[in-house]
């Protein structure tokens, strides 16, 4: 970790800092792929309006479980609906789910991570101990349960995913702040009489950036995952809102029949994962100056 | 710091565990690969320890001394968050047809109106007698339906792990021999793409391949116990953990072939088959079976979704039918044995690396 940082460091966070980041990245195979996948899933979602002539969610009896080709590209579910339509709407769903929801884990795991690691102590081990609990459910235990309490919806999964992600965040930041805090930038900045948030915002924030951008990232891949595996279970979207994991799950019963319906959205997660996790992989290595390309 | 070159360590801090297989971020986890510091300061001291050494007894103590705490956590945790549960518990039991006595009656019996502390320690209280109360919708105690389905994901478990150790370790080691050549490449792909799909569609196409379509295997259920019943869950289940472990396999194979001992070996003139498979991959281990160690308390802790696909009959199925019944006891004590038991494994693999590494111990990592 305090390798990333220190090649942060160098590679300065100011200005410019994420464009040549971008730059870097055109130039990692797995980036670039990865950068691809991402850029088809975010292109469909943003622009699903003007791409599909169908509307999501009005239903055709009679055009019901169309075999993919000719008008339907992917085509249509029980109920008549586009699959490729609702592929576009459901990307939508799940980037919306997944960006917001790795923002509250991100600043939740942040700052509790930057606070527990500068102040260190009582403070400290509080925190630790909330997030060795939080982990302490295995997979989508704690996510079902958070679901469970609060009935499920979409505002629902989005305080679940948050609330269960800001536990690995924070041990992360909390280790890198945990060497940060020893150098003499910190106690330069501390001997000229800033207070502790000026120290933390100014000077620690912008060193644990670069490891954030990529925790950001590969928890993409991940909650876009954890987003349709709830779904999936019916503990995430909510009829008739279009998402990938619902859609795949509508299809199980017609599995004989149209097995086009379950697989198709599956695809579409498999790519968008895929997507965000060979990206992060990139960022990890073009920040990780140790990274294993460089050293045999 | 980061493992270099191993992608899926990022999973692992990244968010809490939301890939069903890999959730390889319990407590005592962090340290060997995403090697986080811990919170137990590093011993002074080196040297060679006894199994059953001062040095031991005190690492042990230190770690259930943090475990008692991490458990009750967990209890409260399990507790306030399904008290919050929406709808009367009350009001689904008896039905459309009740009066205010009868609900008054099963109110009190229930302690339902005693203030929150009261029934937290009353909770409490149960727990140590191995009570988690009784089913709102059957009736019977939640215990015993635990019991009764955990030998269906123990055997689940058990399956998908052996499978996910030969594979991933297997690929793993061939591509950390053939590293960076083709056959590398391809095993890495194929594992990246395995560790990004979802494991529910991989469910789902196995059905319709297998079942559906070559009709050689059962769909779903438990048939009788028959061996043909457990194929495709297992496979379904261990999936994107053999692709994790051949990920963790190869990084940790590649980075110990680095290391001067391996070049001794093969000048004392070890081949280099033996070299890999008996030198490196030996000291690759401890990564590796953190990975399925982690993994293995999470397939017993009830993969909820591949036991859904499957409609296989344990726990994790269980847990899911008692939220989407709103079974308040049958989740608060599926979700609590669960977290009890991916706590417990996890404890117990940290105890038996310790004993076996002792750079565990001396609270290094194992660059240390």
């Amino acid at each position: 970790m305090a390798e990333v940082a220190a090649a942060v460091e160098a590679h300065g966070t100011g200005h410019g800092y994420f464009a040549r980041l971008l730059g870097r990245l055109c130039t990692h195979p797995g980036g670039i792929a990865g950068c691809v996948l991402v850029a088809v899933v975010v292109l469909g979602a943003v622009f699903a309006p003007w791409l599909s002539p169908y509307s999501p969610n009005v239903i055709h009896m009679n055009g019901s479980l169309t075999p993919p080709g000719g008008a339907h590209l992917l085509g249509t579910d029980v109920f008549g609906r586009d699959i490729a339509t609702r592929l576009l709407y459901g990307a939508r769903f799940s980037l919306l789910v997944s960006v917001l929801s790795r923002l509250i884990a991100i600043v939740l795991g942040a700052g509790l991570g930057l606070v527990a690691g500068y102040f260190g102590g009582r403070v400290d081990a509080m925190v630790m101990r909330a997030a060795d609990v939080t982990l302490a459910y295995p997979g989508l235990l704690l996510l079902i349960a958070v679901v469970a309490a609060v009935g499920p919806s979409t505002a629902a999964l989005f305080i679940a995913l948050g609330f269960v992600g800001w536990a690995g965040v924070a041990r992360i930041v909390r280790a890198q702040v945990l060497s940060l805090r020893e150098r003499d930038f910190v106690a330069a900045a501390q001997s000229l009489g800033m207070s502790n948030v000026r120290v933390i915002v100014r000077h620690l924030l912008p060193n644990v950036a670069g490891t954030l951008t990529v925790v950001f990232t590969m928890g993409l891949g991940m909650a876009i995952m954890a987003e349709s595996s709830m779904s999936f279970l019916g503990l995430g979207a909510q009829p008739p809102q279009a998402s990938w994991g619902s859609m795949l799950s509508a299809g199980l019963d017609y599995l004989r029949v149209a097995p086009w319906v379950s697989l198709v959205p599956g695809l579409a997660i498999t790519a968008a994962v895929l997507g965000f996790n060979l990206t992060g992989d990139a960022l990890r290595d073009i920040l990780d100056p140790r990274g294993m390309g460089r050293r045999i | 710091m980061l493992v270099p070159g191993i992608p899926g360590a990022w999973f692992l801090c990244g968010n809490g565990g939301v890939h069903e297989s890999h959730t390889g971020n319990g407590p005592f986890f962090a340290r060997p690969t995403a090697r986080v510091p811990a919170d137990d300061k590093p011993a002074d001291t080196r040297g060679t320890v006894q199994v059953f050494s001062p040095r031991m007894l005190a690492y042990t103590t230190r770690r259930l001394l943090v475990f008692v705490p991490i458990l009750l956590g967990v209890v409260t945790l399990t507790f306030f968050l399904l008290q919050v549960l929406p709808g009367d518990p009350v009001l689904s039991m008896v039905g459309e047809r009740y009066d205010q006595a009868t609900l008054d009656r099963l109110r009190n019996e229930m302690h339902l109106d005693d203030p929150l502390p009261v029934r937290y320690v009353r909770y409490l209280g149960s727990l140590a007698r191995l009570d988690l109360g009784n089913s709102y919708v059957t009736g019977q105690p939640v215990w015993n339906s635990i019991r009764e389905r955990f030998p269906y994901t123990l055997r689940l478990a058990v399956a998908a792990m052996v499978l996910s150790v030969v594979l991933g370790v297997g690929a793993g080691v061939v591509s950390a021999y053939y590293w960076r050549t083709p056959v590398d490449l391809l095993t890495m792909s194929v594992t990246v793409i395995g560790v990004s799909m979802p494991v529910f569609w991989f469910g789902v196409v196995l059905v319709y391949v297998f079942a559906v379509r070559l009709n050689w295997l059962p769909a779903s259920g438990a048939g009788s116990g028959g061996l043909r019943y457990l194929v495709l869950p297992a496979v379904t289940l261990a999936q994107a953990s053999a692709a994790y472990v051949a990920r963790i396999t190869r990084t940790s194979v590649v980075e110990e072939t680095g290391e001067l001992y391996i070049q001794a070996a093969r000048a004392r003139g070890a081949s280099r088959p033996r070299a890999v498979l008996r030198h490196a991959l030996r000291n690759a281990l401890l990564p590796i079976v953190t990975v399925v160690a982690a993994d293995f308390g999470s397939f017993l802790s009830g993969a909820v979704l591949t036991e859904s696909i499957f409609a296989w009959p344990g726990l994790g199925r269980f847990t899911l039918r008692a939220i989407l019944e709103r079974d308040l006891p049958a989740i608060q004590g599926a979700v609590l044995f669960m977290a009890v038991l991916f706590l417990t494994v996890n404890l117990l693999v940290d105890l038996v690396y310790a004993r076996v590494d002792p750079r565990v111990r001396v609270g290094g990592g194992t660059n240390g």
